[in-house]
């Protein structure tokens, strides 16, 4: 029986530690001869006892043992460590006499054994058997390992993970893909993902992933899914088909990323730099509007005073101006929505508001709609301009009005909520739901994706400017909140106007009740650098901080700024500063000023935005800035605090 | 009567005023933009400016810090329409804030104008 030695196992033998027991002297040392050679460690005992105290000590891999042997025998000894481990490989050397102890070598688990008188050959046979064993088990355990850490990452990949047969039913999903379908596992297997498709992505989309695919190349491209739950999700995906080992397909697997919500920053970014680059554009035109407006008027009341008309002409000049009048509050209704700045914005109850406006809401309705007012039942605190919010609840229920020509009901309420949008500074806090409710006909999905849009108009020509909504829009996402739209066709409308809560044990001196208190909160008497190189704009930082008390030190650019500043460091308690100024611009003043003042606190004034400045010029962190235009209030409250806080 | 600056880039609209407040017996002079007017308002005695303020070379706002410096006793209307990245609020805040007596919106309401005027002059006891 000649067994086959392979390299392979040889190899791996010389890595092992053998403990080798032998009394009798001869065998011994040609055992350690021979053993020696072929292993990476030997370690040896005379007699059981020592064998089994080497075998507690060192931990080989294969234990090779004489029978018969003083003090303790190696079957019982060979039983102790078969209780003790049952991985290492024991080998017994047996004479023919002792074939009755074989059954019992058999009981306790031996791997090999050896007849006596045993041939090197034969030893070394039985040894590379046992490295054979020993190599494929370690393979085994750590392909094992191998495969338990690879499923792992799958299963708890963020990317959703989902493989299916060749003609697409599902086998496998992680828990992502769960997650982000909304369906069970259960609910998935066996499936085909078009379960998920939703009527938003063309078929010809589908169709050419799938040939793709079953091309053998991997498709990677941009898929809208619907969940169980009806919602929309974005995904970013990588199907690729898997071979077998002849090249035939027999699984894809597909890798998607969520990417919902970097959608839809996406488009709110969009949507946002539409509403701004229109805002300035309707600016414009509104400017030019009203020039020529004037124009008509101004002839038109020359003609009205020379008296040179007859009274029918008189009636006609008298159309001309009525007709320029609705068109000059059109352009005011293009100012309004060009409007950036939130003037005064305090902090009051949403309750009051909602009762001055009323009586306005109730001349702008028609009788045959029922008006419910509900204001909130605690006081809900918000830092709003209550101008601003008296005109958004004015837009929206004139909307409403139009959306009922047959009359309806239209609720007007308040409550409190959270803030859910997550791109939002404040998702999760608590905050006010000012909520115009109609049941006229109601908005489809086109529709109600289109409302915000500058311009977009569902009225007929000349009944709406297109701008009502657009401006509820900015004056709701100004004052740091946002719009929810609840409507279908036939149903009715809700917009949810979502306004940050101000938390009252925080407002502290902020809850002034009036702009005049909030001024004289922001008053000082400290002494500040100006720096600033538009004449117009010096002028009026000196003339808002003069007013409020405070000591101004003008300076026409940086370097000048610097020189003043060194010459009066011990008074100057603030800088203001534009960035961008001849001779030395604000970044660098910075610099200079840093290197002998440590402590006095800048703040930057912009036109471009606080984020262009740190993102391009890099400005420490320890600036203030402040968005150009200037507002008087938000400069002095910006000043007072950061001198308090210096 | 009084003696009047309109300072206004569009050639129609101060003609217009011109004519409206000759007409009402004051003595009208027209300049087609702020530095222009500055520059006559030193030479001349004047009572009342009506100035626009979105203008070339020198705009409205720096005409009423300007001449509220050096000329106190003198009224200023601004009359503005907005303009493009600018915010109407602002504008008139800042005109306001830099001692214009009135501001008014365009398109002009020329009756109010006209009030305006007498109303500003009244205050400084011109009339």
């Amino acid at each position: 029986m000649n067994m086959t030695i392979h390299d392979v196992d040889q190899k791996y033998l010389q890595t092992l530690t053998v403990l080798y027991v032998e009394d009798e002297d001869t065998m011994f040392e040609q055992g350690v001869r021979l053993i020696t050679r072929m292993c990476g460690t030997l370690l040896t005992a005379r007699n059981g006892v020592e064998g089994l105290e080497m075998f507690r000590l060192h931990g080989p891999d294969i234990i090779l043992t004489d029978i018969n042997m003083p003090v303790l025998d190696g079957l019982t000894m060979a039983e102790t460590i078969r209780l003790e481990d049952r991985a290492v490989s024991i080998i017994i050397l047996t004479g023919f006499e002792q074939t009755e102890y074989l059954k019992r070598a058999i009981e306790i688990g031996i791997n090999e054994y050896i007849l006596k008188p045993a041939h090197h050959r034969q030893i070394m046979e039985k040894l590379c058997s046992c490295a054979h064993h020993l190599r494929v088990e370690s393979e085994l355990r750590q392909n094992n390992e191998q495969l338990r850490k690879l499923s792992r990452v799958v299963e708890q990949s963020p990317a959703a993970i989902v493989i299916t047969d060749v003609t697409g039913a599902i086998e496998f999903v992680n828990q992502s893909f769960i997650e982000f379908t909304g369906y069970d596992r259960e609910e998935l297997i066996g499936q085909n993902p078009r379960l998920l498709k939703s009527q938003n992505t063309p078929e010809h989309l589908y169709r050419e992933l799938w040939a793709t695919i079953t091309g053998g190349r991997p498709w990677t491209g941009e898929l809208q899914n619907l969940r169980k739950d009806g919602s929309f999700t974005w995904e970013s995906a990588i199907i690729s088909p898997l071979f077998d080992d002849n090249g035939v397909i027999t699984h894809f697997i597909g890798i998607k990323e969520n990417i919902t919500e970097k959608k839809l920053l996406v488009e709110q970014l969009i949507y946002s730099q539409k509403v701004e680059s229109v805002g300035q554009l309707a600016c414009g035109l509104a400017h030019d509007l009203n020039n020529i407006l004037t124009v008509i008027n101004g002839f038109g009341t020359l003609l009205q005073i020379g008296g040179d008309v007859s009274p029918v002409q008189r009636k006609q000049i008298k159309e001309i101006m009525a007709a320029s009048s609705q068109a000059s509050a059109l352009t005011h209704s293009m100012l309004a929505y060009g409007r950036k700045q939130i003037i005064k914005q305090v902090v009051q109850s949403l309750g009051p508001v909602m009762n001055r406006v009323s009586e306005f809401v109730r001349r702008l309705i028609r009788e045959d709609i029922e008006l419910v007012i509900t204001p909130p039942e605690l006081p809900l605190l918000v830092s709003i301009d209550a101008g601003q919010i008296e005109q958004v609840l004015i837009n929206l229920t004139t909307n409403a009005r139009d959306a009922m020509p047959a009359g309806g009901k239209l609720t007007i309420s308040a409550r409190q909520g959270i803030m859910t949008r997550s791109d939002l500074k404040g998702c999760g806090n608590p905050c006010a739901i000012l909520s115009v409710a109609d049941t006229g006909h109601g908005m489809d999905g086109e529709t109600r994706q289109r409302i915000f849009d500058p311009f977009f108009t569902t009225k007929e020509i000349g009944k709406g400017s297109g701008l009502g909504l657009a401006m509820v829009y900015g004056i709701i996402t100004q004052h740091g909140g946002y719009v929810e739209v609840l409507s279908e066709p036939a149903k009715g409308s809700v917009f949810n106007l979502h306004l940050p809560l101000v938390v009252t044990a925080e407002s502290g001196g902020l809850s002034a009740d009036s702009a005049e208190d909030e001024y004289r909160l922001a008053e000082g008497a400290e002494t500040i650098l100006v720096a600033e190189d538009d004449l117009v704009t010096r002028m009026l930082l000196a003339e808002v901080l003069t007013t409020a008390g405070y000591h101004v030190i003008p300076a026409i650019d940086g370097r000048d700024a610097c020189e003043k500043f060194l010459a009066d460091r011990e008074r100057i308690k603030l800088i203001i500063s534009d960035v961008v100024m001849p001779t030395m611009g604000g970044k660098a003043m910075y610099d200079t000023i840093r290197i002998h003042s440590k402590s006095v606190p800048f703040l930057f004034m912009s036109g471009y935005g606080a984020d262009v400045i740190q993102q391009g010029g890099g400005l420490d962190v320890d600036c203030a800035f402040l968005d150009k235009p200037l507002i008087p209030l938000q400069l002095l409250q910006k000043v007072r605090r950061l001198i308090t806080a210096s | 009567m009084a003696r009047i600056l309109v300072i206004d880039d569009h050639e129609q609209i101060r003609t217009i005023i011109q004519l409206l407040l000759t007409g009402d017996g004051h003595t009208v002079d027209i300049a087609e933009d702020g530095r222009i007017g500055l520059k006559m308002a030193r030479e001349f005695d004047y009572q009342l400016v009506i100035t626009d303020i979105m203008m070339p070379n020198q705009d409205g706002l720096e005409v009423v810090s300007k001449l509220k410096r050096t000329i106190p006793g003198i009224g200023i209307i601004v009359i503005t329409g907005g303009g493009p990245r600018v915010d109407i609020t602002d504008l008139t805040e800042t005109a306001r804030l830099l001692g214009a007596d009135s501001v008014l919106m365009k398109a002009l309401d020329f009756e109010l104008l006209r009030a305006v005027t007498a109303e500003v002059l009244t205050a400084y006891g011109y009339r």
